[in-house]
């Protein structure tokens, strides 16, 4: 045990930045490196990452993603909470830095092997970020020293910008709730954690490393469906580095009155409501021209695979669903669309297919052949077989990431919570959902000019008699680039 | 609360436009949050706007100084030889140098982004150059047989060991070996031709590869020793991990 006159020591997460890290990122605007504060909400000094795990492989769901990293396709997807009051910057880089030590599995960072990409622990220091106009643009993760995940402040916005390579939706959101009521916690608000909130210094669980696909991998298992390719959005395309983000607010509860209207669940009448708006926008396309000439509407909806397999992962382990609409037989009515949805999904969602999917993804990887193929090559082929088997299969993405479920404690100290998902050339506008309390935040990623998907989801959300209330990173009226 | 005729969707305060159809926002009143008041930020940190001046304005700006240098010195040498000896003698030999330096210094940054091309047309400017130099005396001799092929092969061997350092994250003395093995390979094609130019193409089969040969026996073990001083030694790589199956 340390005594109090090494209360000012440094802790092994804040190590000074080596100067070729600095170097390399000269002009990086963080918040001033605020973080000597001997007060009595400090934890033990004696906090250490544990060395159990110095490296270790990428999961099932995640070695795709490092191959097809660029300056368009980031993979960072956002959790971004509006506060009552404006963020202290200072205090929540004491929350990320005490929090630090208890997700030692995102403390990494990307390294290159022979055959394999592989994460190797990260002591660099992880300093809250300024905000800006474009977020989610990648980071520079082929660089030593490089987080797969940051922290951003504006006002009172607080945002947690997390690669996909890490942890998928549930992981990010434990992180994020951990994150928010460590910051409470410095502010003097006491919460009670749990399953869904971490202590920060309880010691992380051997459990939380897994990757589950492996576990639940069944050799023999039939593939999934082969699939065509479905229509795509045209447009064309923003400047690199920058996206638009259009984040509609309605009620929670008038949503999933008129879900029930409809007879479905928050998830279904939303992704109905999207592939519905993917119809409007293709029969203005396609207006005076055959319907035989048309591709079917696929929409990409993912779900958390522990609500179908017993995990604690805080890794990947989601899976989707591909509701389509074949338009070439005719226009689809929205009580149509809606039985599509929930019939697929209610197929979709069994633990026999979603072991198709896993079961092919975990063979592919382990395969000897494709195991002995160096990482150059296969980096060359998971980017054509992401274009090819992935993006290809559907038209866009819509993820509805369920309730913020944050504890009571702070609840109302939080205004809003949303998802916010990058897209990419090939998908072009893709969004993500999420409640908190009775705000239902939608937010739309795109990275195309023209915006009729998202009015043709917002609109008919008000034409169904929902009242939505609409902001967007651009358009603002003196924006510089706007 | 202003709100979008043409969507039906509520806006805030400070919107002027409607952010889904772009349409002005109607207001009976003035605006009640300041003007570019919006919920992001409107600077933009990453990984643009870190410069006042972009990276192609300072292009523009270092080529424009290279050649008004490279025009003033030139005029100023043939206009001292042209008043000393009323002909053009020595100053073509000092402008054809001009020339050339002004396309190696130029040519990598109006190629800026393009490497290949850069090395590809810093090595064409190098020949020519070459070429240039051996024809004032008025008649091409040297320069095709000997010069020209050095001058690549030393571009290739330049282009092709810079390359593999690029590709290295960790540099330490891993680049020596690389630089090693590069030379090794240089040394040989160097010989090669050396004898291809002063004996002919006939004559090559008759005269066994000697000096450089030696010298890339040398050069080889020596890159191994030095790879393996980086990676085992020096930074006690974990052969488990980079070459797991």
């Amino acid at each position: 045990m340390k005594t109090e006159g090494d209360a000012d020591a440094p802790q092994p997460w804040q190590a000074p930045i080596r100067s070729k890290f600095r170097r390399k990122y000269p002009d990086d605007r963080r918040y001033p490196d605020d973080r000597r504060y001997p007060d009595d909400r400090r934890y033990p000094d004696d906090r250490r990452y544990p060395d159990d795990h110095p490296w270790f492989a990428l999961d099932h769901a995640a070695i795709i993603y490092p191959s097809i990293l660029s300056d368009r396709v980031s993979a960072y997807y956002r959790i971004q909470a509006i506060l009552d009051e404006p963020v202290d910057i200072a205090l929540v880089q004491r929350a990320l830095d005490a929090l630090r030590p208890r997700f030692p599995y995102f403390q990494i960072e990307l390294r290159r092997g022979f055959f394999w990409f592989f994460f190797e622990r990260n002591d660099s220091p992880n300093l809250v970020v300024e905000d800006s106009k474009f977020p989610m643009q990648r980071l520079s993760s082929g660089r030593k020293g490089v987080y797969l995940y940051r922290v951003r402040a504006h006002a009172d916005r607080l945002s947690l910008e997390m690669c996909h390579i890490l942890t998928d939706g549930y992981g990010a959101m434990i992180y994020f709730r951990s994150l928010l009521a460590e910051y409470f916690r410095l502010k003097g608000v006491t919460t009670e954690y749990g399953p869904m909130v971490f202590a920060p210094n309880d010691a992380p669980g051997p459990e939380e490393w897994e990757d589950a696909f492996s576990r639940y991998a069944t050799p023999g298992a039939p593939g999934p469906a082969k699939l065509g390719p479905a229509w795509h959005l045209p447009g064309i395309g923003l400047p690199v580095h920058t996206m638009r983000v259009v984040t509609g607010e309605l009620s929670l509860s008038s949503a999933l009155a008129k879900a029930k209207e409809h007879g479905a669940t928050l998830t279904i009448y939303l992704s109905s409501v999207f592939l519905a708006a993917l119809q409007d926008v293709q029969d203005a396309e396609y207006e005076g021209r055959p319907r035989s000439r048309r591709r079917p509407l696929r929409l990409q909806v993912p779900a958390n695979l522990r609500n179908f397999f017993p995990s604690s992962t805080l890794r990947n382990f989601s899976l989707y669903a591909l509701p389509e609409l074949d338009t070439r037989l005719g226009h689809y009515e929205f009580s149509e669309i809606v039985a599509r949805v929930k019939a697929t999904m209610a197929l979709a969602f069994t633990p026999k297919e979603i072991m198709r999917t896993i079961t092919r993804n975990v063979a592919t990887a382990k395969h000897p052949v494709i195991r002995a193929v160096p990482l150059t090559m296969k980096n060359l082929i998971m980017r054509g077989l992401y274009r090819s088997h992935g993006e290809a299969l559907y038209s866009s993405l819509s993820t509805n990431v369920g309730q913020a479920r944050l504890p009571d404690s702070f609840a109302s100290k939080v205004k809003r919570i949303d998802v916010v998902l990058p897209s990419t050339p090939g998908l072009k506008t893709v969004a993500g959902m999420l409640s908190h309390g009775d705000a239902l935040s939608i937010s739309f990623g795109s990275v195309i000019e023209r915006r009729d998907l998202e009015r043709a989801f917002f609109t008919r959300l008000v034409r169904d008699g929902l009242k939505v209330r609409v902001e967007s990173n651009l358009g603002a009226p003196e924006g510089k680039d706007a | 609360m202003p709100y979008c005729s043409r969507c039906g969707v509520e806006v805030d305060d400070a919107t002027s436009d409607c952010p889904l159809c772009e349409a002005p926002i109607q207001r009976l009143d003035a605006p009640a949050s300041p003007s570019g008041a919006g919920p992001y930020p409107q600077h933009i940190i990453d990984p643009q706007d870190r410069y006042r001046l972009s990276r192609a304005e300072r292009r523009r700006i270092a080529i424009e100084i290279l050649s008004l240098v490279a025009i003033l010195g030139s005029g100023a040498l043939l206009l001292m030889d042209l008043l000393s000896s009323a002909d053009l003698g020595w100053s073509r030999y000092a402008v054809a140098s001009i020339v050339f330096g002004w396309c190696a210094a130029c040519l990598p940054i109006a190629l800026y982004g393009s490497p290949k091309a850069a090395v590809a047309a810093v090595g064409a400017a190098s020949v020519a150059f070459l070429v240039a130099l051996d024809t004032m005396d008025g008649a091409i001799g040297w320069s095709l047989s000997l010069g020209a092929p050095i001058a690549l092969a030393s571009f290739a061997a330049v282009s092709a060991t810079a390359a593999c350092i690029a590709t290295r994250r960790v540099k330490g003395i891993n680049l020596l070996g690389i630089g090693a093995i590069g030379l090794a390979a240089y040394l040989v094609a160097l010989e090669a031709l050396l004898r291809i130019g002063l004996l002919g193409l006939e004559r090559f089969g008759e005269v066994r590869p000697y000096w450089s040969l030696v010298a890339a026996l040398a050069l080889v073990p020596v890159a191994v020793f030095l790879f393996y001083l980086h990676g085992r030694v020096a930074r006690g790589a974990d052969l488990r991990k980079i070459f797991r199956l």
